[in-house]
């Protein structure tokens, strides 16, 4: 059994017509403790039971106007009443009024003349059910909001899970493509080198082995600079280092490194040598890689016997530099997905291509480092133009106090928010 | 001038990059809604910071320190290599002005930068022992990594026109 809350009594409505039988179930209810309400009528019950909120109703069938059966089916219809349980008083019930007592969700009866200890033992018995039912019920609500609660959390895990998979499935691309990136170049080295210590070679086969060897080398070195290059950006170790730089040269030696590959791929490279000796204050070496990034990007998706176009001008006091390919082109959707990490696209022509994908990410990182940005102007089948934007770079300034103008706050540490 | 000795070495900070040291260094740099924070460990008498962009880093591009979440662990990481435990740090934090005219997509940038130190920092249980955020103009900051003094100068030009040479369209830093 589960005791009543100490401290309030359970309240009792009783809807009785005859006064005499209100009084004797008074004492006797009040005698066990249970705080009484009454009611004479059905209309009153109905409105001391939305009123008070007793835990137990007994109902008289045999009322004026409306009947212990309309009562009730009013009481089943109100849904903050219905919950409380109606046990009916009566003189003599058939069967069938039983029955529909019971229908019209009554949980149980008591007949005249009534056997007290018999009438004690069944209200007991209904309010310790109505108890363990709200019981129960919070129980219930507090489960229902847990279960939201780990619903939630559980979606977020799988969320975080999914990514980590991705993360952890771009890393393995990741390695996997730079494990060819260094081994293929490597292997024609070595393969070279052997051949060089075997035999005595022919003063063009030399030159030829030297080329290739050189090619080979510099491709290495390009994709191991950007993977340095974006460990130094993503540790925030990267700084532009400022100087005049001449532009010209730049894209010269960019489209030097990458004339090896061009060249097996029998693309043009034509470079638009700015019109004078363009000098600009920029970090040379991440210039440079940036152009690199975008030329080898251009010549390993453009069709063989196209042509990739290099050109370097000033607008608006800032350095614009435009990588132009007659290539396959980027779709509208992809042009979102290019810069991310070790991104390829899966489209036809690309599966051909293992690039670590990482050259493009660094690019990007690099241009927001020295506060430039990059822009794309592609359609599937129309060639792409990257064209970047750096301002005028200045070197970190190291004056001190200079800059301030008036107002200055100290925050040393003794300082309480 | 408290660590203003001539000979201190001077580093200014670009955006998107870290600096921390167990020499004694004059870390400058310029905010604008971009936001620098300032880790001191008291007992080493060394420091760093960081100087981030935007708040989070979702993924795009490389994660390098433009984005505040990437900045600060790895700030956190990185005076945890010079020997600092993260239980006696204190930070300072200062920036994130409110940057107007960038576009929507930039909108309050400077008070979600500002937000996300205070929150990741206090994930990390590092108490803000000082800050200087939010307002319409930029800021100066020197940061003395011996002392752990910050001097804050109020820039009388609105943060975006920051003379840190970023093009139009792009958050002042």
């Amino acid at each position: 059994m589960i005791a009543p809350p100490r401290g309030e009594s359970e309240k009792i409505l009783l809807i009785e017509d005859m006064e005499i039988l209100r009084q004797t179930l008074r004492s006797f209810l009040g005698d066990l403790g249970y705080s009484v309400i009454e009611a004479a009528s059905g209309e009153d019950g109905l409105e001391l039971a939305q009123k008070d909120h007793p835990d137990l109703i007994l109902l008289d069938i045999g009322l004026p106007a409306l009947d212990g059966f309309q009562v009730c089916e009013r009481l089943k219809a109100v849904p903050n009443l219905r919950e409380i349980p109606v046990l009916f008083l009566s003189g003599n019930l058939s069967t069938a009024d039983k029955l529909r007592a019971f229908q019209l969700g009554a949980v149980d009866y008591v007949t005249k003349p009534f056997q007290f200890d018999e009438m004690e033992a069944r209200i007991r018995t209904h309010l310790t059910l109505q108890r363990q039912k709200r019981m129960l019920q919070e129980k219930q609500t507090v489960l229902l909001s847990a279960l939201f609660d780990a619903k939630v959390l559980n979606s977020k895990l799988i969320d975080m899970n999914e990514r980590l998979r991705d993360s952890e499935a771009m890393k393995s691309g990741f390695i996997a493509h730079m494990r060819n990136e260094i081994n293929n170049p490597l292997n024609a080295i070595l393969a070279l080198a052997e051949e060089l210590l075997r035999s005595v070679l022919s003063p063009e086969r030399l030159r030829q082995i030297a080329g290739i060897i050189h090619g080979e080398a510099s491709h290495l070195d390009f994709q191991l600079r950007n993977v340095f290059c974006a460990a130094e950006l993503e540790a925030g170790e990267a700084t532009p280092f400022i100087t005049n730089a001449e532009i010209g040269s730049i894209l010269r030696n960019v489209a030097d490194s990458l004339s090896h590959v061009a060249q097996m791929k029998d693309i043009q490279i034509r470079l638009i040598d700015p019109p004078d000796p363009l000098v600009f204050p920029t970090d040379a070496a991440k210039t440079h890689l940036i152009l690199e990034n975008l030329l080898a990007n251009a010549i390993e998706f453009s069709p063989q016997g196209k042509s990739v176009e290099l050109c370097a001008r000033i607008q608006d006091d800032e350095l614009v530099l435009d990588v132009k390919d007659e290539g396959i082109g980027i779709s509208a959707e992809d042009q979102a997905l290019i810069f991310k990490r070790f991104r390829q696209l899966d489209t036809g022509l690309t599966r051909a291509h293992m690039g670590p994908g990482l050259g493009l990410s660094v690019t990007k990182a690099l241009l927001e480092l020295m506060g430039g940005e990059i822009a794309v102007d592609s359609e599937p089948g129309q060639g792409s133009r990257f064209s970047c934007r750096i301002p005028r770079g200045q070197n970190p300034e190291t004056s001190g106090m200079e800059a301030f103008d008036g107002n200055l706050f100290l925050f040393d540490d003794t300082e309480e928010m | 001038m408290n660590g203003l000795a001539i000979d201190t070495p001077r580093r200014f900070l670009t955006p998107c990059t870290i600096f921390a040291s167990k020499e004694e260094h004059l870390i400058s740099t310029l905010l604008g809604s971009c936001v620098a924070v300032c880790l001191w460990d008291p007992v080493k008498q060394q420091g760093g910071m960081n100087h981030y962009m935007l708040p989070l880093w979702n993924g795009d591009g490389l994660p390098t320190p433009k984005f505040g979440n990437v900045a600060i662990d790895q700030l956190i990481q990185r005076m945890q290599n010079l020997g600092s435990s993260k239980e006696r740090l204190i930070a300072k934090v200062f920036g994130g002005a409110n940057v107007l005219d960038t576009g929507p997509g930039h909108f309050q940038i400077g008070e979600r930068n500002a937000m996300l130190a205070q929150e990741l920092l206090g994930k990390h249980g590092i108490p803000i022992k000082a800050q200087d955020v939010g307002g319409p103009f930029g800021r100066k900051i020197i940061f003395n990594t011996q002392t752990g003094v910050v001097m804050v100068g109020k820039l009388s030009k609105s943060a975006e026109e920051l003379p840190n040479g970023r093009p139009r369209g792009v958050p002042a830093p």
